[in-house]
C-alpha cells in the first residue's frame, strides 16, 4: 500500500489509483484539469447538449434529476432550474438511515424549487434483509443505498419516456482521475454494477444470497434493449462545470439556508449529512477494508484544491479517522443485531494485508507520516471554516432515523 | 469479409487502462468486467494487450475471458513460444507479438507453423518521428532501427496471419485514426490490417471503414457511454456500412 | 442432462465449457471409452487436422465407442468445426484418412475446393437456414455466425445441409443434420449471444 505524493489517497482505493513517475496519482493528474480547461466553453458544451432535449410544452419534464437531502443535490438543481432554465422531475431514493436536518433539507428544497417529487421507499422489512445479508457477506450496509439510488432514476426515466437524466459529479473522475473531464463520460451500467455495486448488481445477489426476487424488485435495473431503444442518457454536471464541492455548498446555504450538520470523523459539515451512517459505521467498514476513510477524501479535496497542504492533511486525517463512529446503537437497533455480532464483522473484514497488529493495537502497514510541528497543529481549521447553519429552533433534535418526515409548504 | 469493430483492453499491472499516448495511464477498472460487458454490447473481437513493463499478468487471462464468447487476441511481453502455448490453452484463440517480431522473427514462424497464421496477428506501434513513420517497441520505448516496410515484410514471409497497426500519436487523443499511417501500410501489404489508435466518435469510424481495413479497434471509445458498440454499430449500419449486427 | 464435451487433447474444450456454464448448463469431460459410454449428448470440438484427430481417436480406443453413440445409441452429437469434418466419408489433411463416413462426401482445403484465392475463412459470415432444424430454433435468418477454418466438405449430398455460408459465390457448408447427429463449421462458442443460443438448443435436444 502506496500513497500519492501530493493527495492522501491510498494505493488500495478500491477504483484504483496510477502513480505516475513522480507516485503522483491520476486523481490529481485530471483534477489539473479543473485549472487548465477553459470552462466557459465547457458550459457552453452542456447549454448545446440539453438544448436537444428542452420540451417545447411547459408542462412535460425535460429531465430528472435524482436528489438527497444531503450532497450537490441543491446545486445540481439550481443549475437545473435556475441556470439552464430545464423543468425537472426530481427522484430520491428513501435510504431509512435519513436524519432530521436531511429530511428538511429534501422538503424545503422541494418547496423552494416548486418540482414534482417522486421517491421510492422499500418495504423496511425488506431492506433489513438486504442489508442484513450485504451486512454479513461484504461488510456492507449501503449496497441498497447505491443500488436504489442509482437505479430508480433509470426506471422512472424509462417508465415514463424522459431520457436525460442529470448527476452532479462522477466519483471516477472526481477521486481518482477514471476519465478525464474531456472524454464526457455518461452513465453506464457497466459502472455502476463494477464500482458502485463492487461488481454486485441484484441480479447477482439472487444467485449467491438467499435473498428471493421478491425482496430485490426494486433494485433491478431496466433491460439493455430498453435504454437503447428509448436512448436513456446520464450525464455529469461535473464535466462542464468547475466542480468545488465546499464553495458550492456555501452558495446553496447562503441562497437556499441548506442546513449543516457536525460530523464526527470529519470536519466537512455539508457533505452526506442527511445519512446517520454514512460518514460512521458504514466509513468505519471502508476504513477497516481499505485503510483510508471519508477524511482522506476530504482532505484530497482542499489539498487539490489548495486550500490546505498535504502535511496539514495528514495531521487531520489521524486526527478524525480514529473517532468512535456515531449512531452505531441506531443501527444496532434497527438491524436487530447485537455489538458483538459487529464487533465480529470489523474483525472479519478487516484487511489483514494492509493492517498490522502491534502491542494490541491495530496499525496500518504502511502509514501517513505526521510531520506537523505542535505549534501548527492548532488552529488549522478554524470554526468558522465550515459554516454552520440550521433551521431548527430550541426543539429537541430528533437522534434516531426517521423514515418520513414532515413536509414544508413555504 | 465484414470489418470487425474490435475492442482492446490494455492492462497495467492488473488494472484496465485508458492509455494516452503510451505515456499516461488512467484506472478504469477489472478487465474481466470490462471484457464482459464489450461482449455483451454486441462487439466482434477483443484484443487483450498487457502493457506493464514488469509483469506479465498471463496467468490471469482465462479468468479475464471466462464469460467472453467472441474470438480473443492476447498480446503483451510474449517472448518464446511456452508463452504462446500457454496462452492458446488459456483460450486465446489468436496472439499478437510485437517486440519480439523483431527481435526474433524465427518465433513468428513458429506459431504460425504450430497454430496456423490465422492464430498469429503481428502489432507494430508507430510514432511520426521528423515527418517518417518510426517503428517502436518495448511499450513505444525503444526506437527501432528497422522500418515499418521491412516489419511487414517479416510479418509477410513469417506467416502473419494479420497486421495491428497502432498510432502512438493518436492514442487516447480522440481525434480520430491516423488514415495516412493506415493507407501508407495499406499499400506495403495484401494482409488483413487492423487500425488502431485515436477513436473519439462514431464518424470517425465512418472516415476509416472507407478505405477498407479488416477491423477497426479501440479501446477507450467504448467506455464512455452506455453501449457504445450498439449505437456505433447502429450508426454505421444506417450508412450501409458491411458490419456484423444482430437483429 | 449433462452435455459431454470430448477431451481428446485437441480443441477449446474450455471455452465451450465456459459457454455451456454462461447458459447455465451441467456439463463434463470425457477422456475414455467408459466415460464416453456412460454419456448422454457428446460435443466434439476441433482443432488440428482431421488426419491428426481420427488417429488419435484410434489409438486413445476411442474411435469406436464414438461410432456406437453415433450410429448404434443415436445419442446426440455435435461436431464442431473439425469435430463435424470428420464425419464425413475422408479427409484429405496432412495425410489421406476415412472419417466416421455418416455424411457422404470428401474434406479439402478451400483452395483446392473453391478455386478461389481465399485459403482461409477467418471471420464472421452470414448464414443462411436452408433447412428448419432444432439447433436453429429462435434464430433469425442471415445471423452471422465466427469461422476460423482452412479445410471444407465438398461431393456432398445437400439433403442434409441445413445452413449454408457464401465464398466466392459458392455455397459452403455451416451446418449439417442427420437425425441425432449435428455439424456445425462455425464456433458456436465464439458466436456471440446467438453462439450460445446454438449451444442452449443443442442440450434440449
Amino acid at each position: 500500500m502506496n500513497y500519492c505524493s501530493k493527495c492522501l489517497y491510498p494505493t488500495s482505493h478500491p477504483l484504483n489509483i496510477i502513480l505516475d513517475k513522480k507516485n503522483i496519482c491520476s486523481g490529481c493528474i485530471i483534477h489539473e484539469e479543473k485549472n487548465t480547461l477553459d470552462w466557459n466553453k465547457r458550459f457552453d458544451k452542456l447549454n448545446k447538449i440539453i438544448k436537444s432535449y428542452k420540451t417545447k410544452k411547459k408542462d412535460m419534464f425535460d429531465c430528472i434529476v435524482p436528489v438527497s437531502g444531503g450532497r450537490d443535490s441543491h446545486f445540481i438543481l439550481h443549475i437545473v432550474k435556475k441556470i439552464l432554465k430545464l423543468n425537472p422531475l426530481i427522484v430520491d431514493y428513501n435510504t431509512h438511515y435519513n436524519t432530521e436536518a436531511g429530511i428538511r433539507n429534501l422538503n424545503y428544497l422541494k418547496s423552494i424549487m416548486g418540482t414534482t417529487h417522486f421517491n421510492l421507499t422499500t418495504d423496511p422489512k425488506k431492506v433489513k434483509k438486504i442489508t442484513h445479508t450485504t451486512l454479513k457477506k461484504f461488510g456492507n450496509i449501503y449496497w441498497h443505498c447505491i443500488a436504489g439510488q442509482t437505479v430508480f432514476p433509470v426506471q422512472i426515466a424509462c417508465k415514463m419516456n424522459i431520457p436525460l437524466i442529470i448527476w452532479g459529479a462522477h466519483q471516477g473522475i472526481d477521486q481518482v482521475g477514471m476519465y478525464s473531464h474531456l472524454d464526457e463520460i455518461e452513465m453506464t451500467r457497466k459502472y455502476r454494477k463494477e464500482h458502485d455495486l463492487f461488481g454486485y448488481e441484484a441480479e447477482d445477489l439472487l444467485e449467491i444470497t438467499n435473498l428471493k426476487k421478491n425482496d430485490l424488485e426494486n433494485y433491478m435495473y431496466p433491460s439493455d434493449k430498453e435504454i437503447f431503444s428509448k436512448g436513456i442518457k446520464g450525464i455529469y454536471l461535473n464535466n462542464y462545470i468547475r466542480w468545488d464541492s465546499k464553495h458550492q455548498h456555501e452558495l446553496m446555504i447562503s441562497k437556499y439556508k441548506y442546513e449543516t450538520v457536525k460530523q464526527e470523523r470529519t470536519f466537512d459539515t455539508y457533505n452526506h449529512i442527511n445519512c446517520l451512517h454514512y460518514s460512521n459505521l458504514h466509513d468505519f467498514f471502508k476504513y477497516l477494508k481499505f485503510g483510508y476513510s471519508l477524511i482522506n477524501d476530504h482532505c484530497s479535496r482542499e489539498i487539490r484544491l489548495k486550500r490546505i497542504t498535504r502535511d496539514q492533511g495528514i495531521y487531520l486525517v489521524n486526527k478524525y479517522r480514529n473517532k468512535e463512529p456515531n449512531n452505531i446503537n441506531y443501527f444496532l437497533n434497527w438491524m436487530g443485531i447485537k455489538q458483538k455480532e459487529l464487533k465480529y464483522l470489523f474483525d472479519k473484514f478487516r484487511d489483514t494485508s494492509i493492517w498490522v497488529k502491534i502491542k494490541n493495537k491495530w496499525v496500518l502497514k504502511n502509514d501517513l507520516k505526521i510531520k506537523l510541528d505542535s505549534s501548527n497543529k492548532i488552529n488549522i481549521f478554524k470554526k468558522d471554516n465550515f459554516i454552520s447553519n440550521s433551521r431548527k429552533s430550541n426543539k429537541e433534535f430528533i437522534k434516531g432515523p426517521i423514515l418520513f418526515g414532515k413536509g414544508y409548504d413555504i | 469479409m465484414k470489418t470487425r469493430i474490435i475492442g482492446v483492453v490494455n492492462i497495467l499491472n492488473g488494472v484496465a487502462v485508458q492509455s494516452i499516448q503510451f505515456n499516461r495511464f488512467l484506472p478504469i477498472g477489472d478487465p474481466k468486467i470490462a471484457i464482459e460487458y464489450l461482449f455483451s454490447w454486441g462487439i466482434d473481437e477483443i484484443i487483450i494487450l498487457d502493457i506493464s513493463r514488469e509483469k506479465k499478468m498471463f496467468k490471469k487471462f482465462s479468468y479475464f475471458i471466462k464469460n467472453c464468447f467472441v474470438p480473443v487476441t492476447i498480446g503483451g511481453g510474449i517472448n518464446n513460444m511456452k508463452d504462446v502455448d500457454h496462452l492458446i490453452k488459456s483460450g486465446a484463440d489468436k496472439v499478437a507479438i510485437n517486440t519480439q517480431a523483431i527481435n526474433d522473427p524465427m518465433l513468428l514462424e513458429s506459431v504460425s507453423k504450430k497454430y496456423g497464421n490465422q492464430a498469429l496477428i503481428v502489432s507494430i506501434d508507430v510514432k511520426k518521428i521528423k515527418n517518417k513513420y518510426t517503428v517502436f517497441t518495448n511499450s513505444g520505448m525503444v526506437e527501432s532501427k528497422i522500418s515499418l516496410k521491412e516489419i511487414i515484410n517479416i510479418a509477410e514471409n513469417s506467416g502473419a496471419g494479420e497486421i495491428l497497426i497502432n498510432s502512438i500519436d493518436s492514442d487516447g487523443t480522440k481525434k480520430g485514426f491516423d488514415k495516412r499511417l493506415f493507407i501508407f501500410t495499406k499499400n506495403c501489404t495484401n494482409l488483413p490490417l487492423n487500425i488502431c489508435g485515436g477513436a473519439g466518435k462514431t464518424s470517425h469510424f465512418e472516415e476509416i471503414i472507407n478505405l477498407g481495413p479488416s477491423g477497426i479497434c479501440a479501446a477507450n471509445f467504448f467506455h464512455f457511454k452506455e453501449q457504445r458498440v450498439r449505437f456505433l454499430k447502429d450508426y454505421l449500419v444506417s450508412l450501409k456500412k458491411n458490419i456484423r449486427i444482430s437483429n | 442432462m449433462k452435455i459431454s464435451i470430448l477431451d481428446s487433447g485437441f480443441g477449446n474444450i474450455r471455452g465451450i465449457k465456459n459457454a455451456l456454464s454462461f447458459i447455465n448448463l451441467d456439463c463434463n469431460f470425457v477422456k475414455n471409452k467408459t466415460q464416453i459410454s456412460n454419456s448422454n449428448s457428446i460435443i466434439i470440438p476441433g482443432v488440428g487436422s482431421f488426419y491428426q484427430t481420427i488417429k488419435r481417436f484410434k489409438k486413445k480406443k476411442i474411435y469406436d465407442e464414438l461410432v456406437k453413440h453415433i450410429f448404434i445409441k443415436k445419442k446426440p452429437m455435435l461436431g464442431i468445426c473439425l469435430g463435424m469434418q470428420i464425419l464425413f466419408s475422408n479427409g484429405n489433411e496432412d495425410k489421406e484418412i476415412n472419417g466416421f463416413n455418416l455424411f457422404k462426401g470428401n474434406v479439402d482445403s478451400i483452395n483446392n475446393t473453391c478455386n478461389s484465392e481465399l485459403t482461409h475463412n477467418v471471420g464472421w459470415q452470414n448464414i443462411k437456414i436452408v433447412k428448419k432444424n432444432l439447433l436453429f430454433k429462435g434464430i433469425p435468418d442471415n445471423e452471422s455466425f465466427y469461422f476460423a477454418h482452412k479445410y471444407t466438405p465438398y461431393n456432398f449430398n445437400k439433403l442434409n445441409v441445413t445452413a449454408t455460408y457464401r465464398n466466392n459465390g459458392k455455397k459452403m457448408i455451416a451446418a449439417i443434420n442427420k437425425k441425432n447427429a449435428y455439424g456445425v463449421q462455425f464456433h458456436p462458442e465464439k458466436s456471440g449471444k446467438f453462439g450460445l443460443k446454438v449451444l442452449k438448443n443443442f442440450s434440449e435436444i
